[in-house]
């Protein structure tokens, strides 16, 4: 068995939304139904910010935490490119997998769990999956994993992902951070912009939603 | 774990699944126009049984994997899959949607308040064109408003047209008289100049400042470039009040600005330059009107009014701190492109002219190109309202055998005229307005016939995508009869209507391409600035549902009872009752447009040496329609001609001028504004305001909604409304896998928000003069305090609370032109202010997510 993965480069996304729409298009998903997660957070205070985009679906994990929980074993990793996939056959729709699953992939609604199947559909025809070949920027990839690490290097784990290690079938290269390419004084920019120092949370965290809308 | 046999099993059952819902379809292919990026992409389409099943990426260059393309050698050629963005992957949620205008509607109730009764389509289009005769009959020609002249027209003898490019706003001015460029004169074929960047000439410059620029979003045929810069590590900084996209993906820096303030900004950048020394003068010599220059050195030094225009003078202004600003300006001033080949490509994007005065900071991004001779040099920029590029391989056109027009719809008002041209009729009657009045605040010229507007035949889009739309609703409901053309029954413009025609997707449901040329989509020419190497075919992949009829079937039917189908629809007479046969028309001619183009192509091939040098024959085209050859020129780039002295600039002197004589004319008031220059351009817009308030040359003049100003007093927030990733300008607001991704909010500063006690999600009431709404806050460090944001193409959704403000019942979602106004148009041009001033009021409302 090849196991084949994803590659996430944050540098060159946008937080478009193109693959989660073209998920849910080629598959085509219902209602409240999502199957690929991409959201992104701020971090600093203004005006000394960055951005930290997550973009997650089912990583396909080598150590599936889904497959360890689920009571029926109604969830397999098939042979050929190591896809794990929920057997709909043996589903209760218990939901045990939702909870278990660091990465937050499989979505147990209406008495089935349903995930991202790594487009096995499209595979089978020589097609990759929809979010990698949707994504307008090419911040996605997907290949055999070997195939992935030669290319950009073993960015397997990275900090900010789940600490129980599943083993996903899953690189991300962080974005570069930002620098001054100009001196900026970010204390007298808040000054003549009329802030006041006052106390007030900073960790505002965004959700799901897209901003741009 | 790994069970190979039960794996592999599950894994056929879901492919069967998959296949099961493909079976027995086939691909199809269209082409997502400019649909508010302004790429243009070719989208596969799976159908089966006449629906759309999923749409996937149709351009046919297959790349070695996924996350490849973007190599500098591929964008520089533009040989890369054009991959449609969020708009064009959705687009079957909008389809397919349930508020789908099916069926002719005449509204039995009032605007407003409709109530709708279906008629048939021979009853629909009786009425429209009684009427039509009725009004034209009563009032004359030009009775009728179309927004833009329909097929019938130049032969029934009646409709006129609005000028302006309101994309441009002060663009429009500066480029006229700064460089000579008459964009609105681009559009209409006027121009000999082309005033776009083709993308991978950015792959040329050395420091990109963006001012208000947002290409990630609004502009993804620069993603190539972006990505390609951002990689080899070429300076991107992005200047603007929000932490966009564009800032959090390619910036290598984010400077926060107060919106609306960016004149104060450029003038500091300007006296830096002046101060030490960072022109580059062999530019300056040879391509810049001196006098001019001379004035406006001395204004921006303090010269001529006492204020030099220092940084520190700035930096109260726009909120940019002063070293900041110096810093920015030594290193843009390092960037000479002319006299040392390491150019700046300095971006003042439409945005930041989209303001009152707007007039006067586009005219500054122009001249500090000048200054810094990154003008008509590759990788530079001309700062001014680019748009469009010449085509590289030639373009295929359809012939449709027109009789040569009868008639010339003449320009009669400026585009965004439309309510004070309805409104402000009765004060013209009644001697309350002077006509001299009434001709400045719709555009109207002194020497042009009068536009008395009865009847409006619209699509809608137009309106809810216009400023201040109370009024225009207002006008709406005035207007003897409103015709919408309507995709969808929720749209906000249909409430106005007395009679919807239901219209096919121009995309997917209509033969025709989304602007009438007959099918082919030639990028270069549809878009701002795109790659010329090549162009696509669009065509109808499904059947309207319902009885929505494409446009260009409506526009026939309409020719047909005004008996003029000879001479607009020649080539159709025979398909005209018969729409199967009317959509395979538009087969057959696009069939004989290709035959036509493959000599003129293959002459061309061989005169350039492009391969291929035969062209492919139409079937073959049509298995999947992209004809694309490798960009084999230097990308395009405005006013190459005049650096390399092939022609002078298009103004007075010949040269870039700083200062316009023609706007320094005491008598600029009454004066119909002609581009100063040969004589044959016409007159499109009318000088207005006593004294004139266009500045002779750009300076700092602060609008009477400046956000420091007066109005600010009593609106205190800044309300900015860019663009969105998820709608066209405002279509696919009704998309239902939008919703799922994205929601529609106030973004505020946190710092703000907590000032007011307003906390995340909280509805508050946002009030401007003209407008208000309830919307939901976004509490976001990702913008400047301050400002405010309502993303551009929300539809007014109207709540059962009245108002004066909103006597149709105040906004709940929050449309951004509630909050726009449009009172600068009158003295100059074409202006579309897309800023405004806001207050925000809590309610007692809570967190509604």
């Amino acid at each position: 068995m090849t196991q084949y993965g994803f590659f996430f480069d944050e540098g060159r996304c946008t937080d478009c939304r193109a693959c989660s729409v073209a998920c849910k298009d080629w598959n085509d998903l219902a209602e409240g139904e999502r199957w690929l997660n991409v959201y992104s957070q701020e971090k600093g205070a203004f005006p000394s910010l960055s951005g930290c985009t997550t973009w997650s679906t089912c990583f396909h994990c080598e150590e599936p935490a889904c497959i360890n929980a689920c009571p029926n074993g109604a969830i397999v990793k098939e042979g050929r490119f190591g896809a794990v996939l929920v057997d709909d056959a043996r589903c209760v729709g218990c939901g045990v997998c939702a909870s278990a699953c660091p990465h937050g992939a499989p979505v147990a609604l209406s008495g089935v769990a349903t995930k991202c199947t790594m487009c096995v559909d499209r595979l089978a025809n020589d097609l990759v999956p929809a979010c990698a070949s949707a994504c307008p920027t090419r911040a996605l990839d997907f290949g055999p994993m070997n195939t992935l690490v030669e290319k950009y290097g073993d960015l397997r784990e990275p900090a900010n992902m789940s600490t129980v290690s599943t083993k996903p079938a899953f690189l991300r290269k962080d974005n570069a951070a930002h620098r001054e390419v100009v001196e900026y004084d970010a204390e007298r920019a808040r000054e003549l912009f009329g802030m006041r120092a006052s106390a007030y949370d900073h960790s505002v965290v965004s959700n799901q939603w897209s901003d741009e809308f | 774990m790994l069970d190979d046999g039960v794996g592999i099993a599950v894994a056929e059952r879901i492919e069967a699944a998959q296949s099961a819902r493909r079976d027995g379809s086939e691909v199809r292919y269209t082409v997502c126009t400019v649909n508010g990026c302004w790429e243009s992409c070719l989208l596969a389409c799976t159908v089966k049984d006449g629906e759309l099943v999923s749409i996937d990426v149709g351009d046919p260059l297959v790349e070695s994997a996924p996350g490849d393309g973007f190599d500098e050698g591929s964008v520089r050629k533009g040989m890369f899959q054009h991959r449609p963005c969020v708009r064009g992957r959705m687009w079957r949620k909008t389809l397919d949607a349930p508020t789908r205008a099916l069926y002719p509607m005449k509204n039995i109730g009032k605007k407003g308040d409709p109530v709708w009764r279906r008629i048939s389509w021979d009853e629909a289009l009786d009425i429209l064109v009684d009427k039509m005769r009725e009004f034209v009959d009563e009032y004359g020609p030009y009775s009728i408003y179309t927004y833009l002249p329909l097929e019938f027209e130049p032969y029934a003898g009646f409709g006129f047209s609005a000028w302006g490019m309101s994309s441009f706003s002060g663009h429009q001015i500066a480029d006229n008289v700064v460089v000579g460029l008459d964009d609105y004169g681009v559009m209409g074929g006027r121009e000999t100049q082309f005033s776009g960047t083709e993308p991978p000439d950015l792959l040329n410059t050395k420091l990109v400042v963006g001012i208000g620029w947002n290409p990630a979003v609004t502009r993804p045929e620069f993603l190539g470039p972006l990505v390609a810069l951002k990689e080899k590590g070429v300076p991107i900084v992005i200047v603007d009040p929000r932490y966009t996209p564009t800032a959090r993906t390619f910036a290598t820096q984010w400077i926060p600005i107060r919106p609306g303030t960016d004149d104060a900004f450029l003038l500091a950048i300007a006296d830096v330059i002046f101060r030490e020394d960072l022109v580059d003068h062999a530019f300056v010599e040879a391509f810049v009107e001196p006098e001019g220059l001379g004035k406006w050195k001395a204004y921006v030094l303090g010269e001529s009014d006492g204020i030099e225009k220092t940084p520190e003078w700035a930096e109260a202004i726009c909120a940019v701190p002063a070293e900041t600003i110096r810093s920015l300006a030594r290193l843009y001033g390092a960037h000479h492109g002319y006299s040392d080949g390491n150019p700046c490509y300095f971006k003042l994007h439409w945005s930041a002219a989209r303001i009152e005065r707007g007039e006067n900071v586009s005219r500054m991004g122009i001249y500090l190109q000048a200054l810094t001779g990154n003008i008509g040099v590759p990788g530079g920029y001309f700062g001014g309202g680019e748009f469009v590029v010449p085509p590289f391989v030639p373009p295929v056109m359809v012939n449709f055998g027109k009789a040569a027009p009868s008639y010339a719809p003449p320009s009669l008002m400026y585009v965004r005229g439309l309510a004070d041209a309805i409104l402000l009729k009765d004060d013209v009657k009644s001697g309350k307005m002077s006509e001299a009045e009434y001709r400045r605040r719709i555009g109207c010229a002194q020497d042009w016939p009068l536009p008395d507007i009865h009847m409006i035949f619209n699509q809608t889009g137009a309106e809810n995508g216009s400023h201040d739309n109370q009024r225009l609703w207002e006008a709406y409901k005035k207007c003897d009869f409103v015709v919408e053309r309507a995709y969808h029954m929720d749209r906000p413009e249909v409430r106005y209507a007395d009679l919807v025609l239901p219209t096919a997707d121009p995309f997917f449901e209509d033969a025709n391409d989304a602007f009438g040329m007959g099918g082919f989509v030639i990028p270069v020419l549809s878009g701002v600035g795109n790659y010329g190497n090549y162009f696509m075919l669009s065509q109808k992949i499904i059947d309207p549902p319902g009885e929505a009829r494409p446009l260009s079937w409506i526009n026939g039917q309409i020719a047909k009872r005004l008996g003029v189908a000879e001479q607009s629809h020649p080539r159709f007479l025979d398909v005209m009752d018969d729409l199967s046969a009317w959509n395979a028309r538009f087969e057959e001619l696009q069939r004989e447009a290709w035959e036509n183009w493959r000599p003129q192509y293959e002459q061309w091939a061989a005169a350039m040496g492009i391969e291929p040098r035969e062209a492919p024959s139409y079937d073959e085209f049509l298995e999947k329609p992209l004809f694309r050859v490798p960009l084999a020129r230097e990308p395009f780039y405005a006013f190459g001609e005049q650096i390399r002295g092939e022609r002078p600039f298009d103004t007075v002197s010949g040269k870039i001028e700083f200062y316009s004589d023609f706007l320094a004319d005491p008598d600029m008031a009454d004066k119909e504004f002609v581009f100063p220059r040969s004589g044959n351009k016409p007159g499109f817009c009318y000088g207005g305001e006593k004294p004139p308030v266009v500045k002779p040359m750009a300076e700092y003049q602060p609008a009477p909604d400046h956000p420091q100003g007066e109005l600010a007093q009593d609106y205190p927030f800044r309300m900015v409304t860019p663009h969105s990733f998820f709608r066209q300008h405002t279509s696919q607001d009704n998309n239902g896998w939008v919703a799922e991704e994205a929601e529609h909010a106030l973004w505020m500063n946190a710092a703000d928000a907590a000032a007011l006690d307003v906390d995340e999600s909280e509805f508050v009431r946002v009030i401007a003069e003209n407008g208000e709404a309830f919307m939901p806050v976004h509490a976001t460090e990702k913008i400047a305090p301050g400002t405010v944001c309502s993303i551009y193409g929300a539809w007014y959704v109207p709540s059962d609370e009245k108002s004066d403000l909103m006597p149709d019942g105040v906004d709940v979602r929050g449309s951004a032109n509630n909050f726009t106004v449009s009172r600068h148009f009158p003295w100059v041009c074409a202006t579309s202010h897309c800023s405004s001033q806001v207050r925000i009021e809590k309610t007692d409302g809570g967190a509604v997510r």
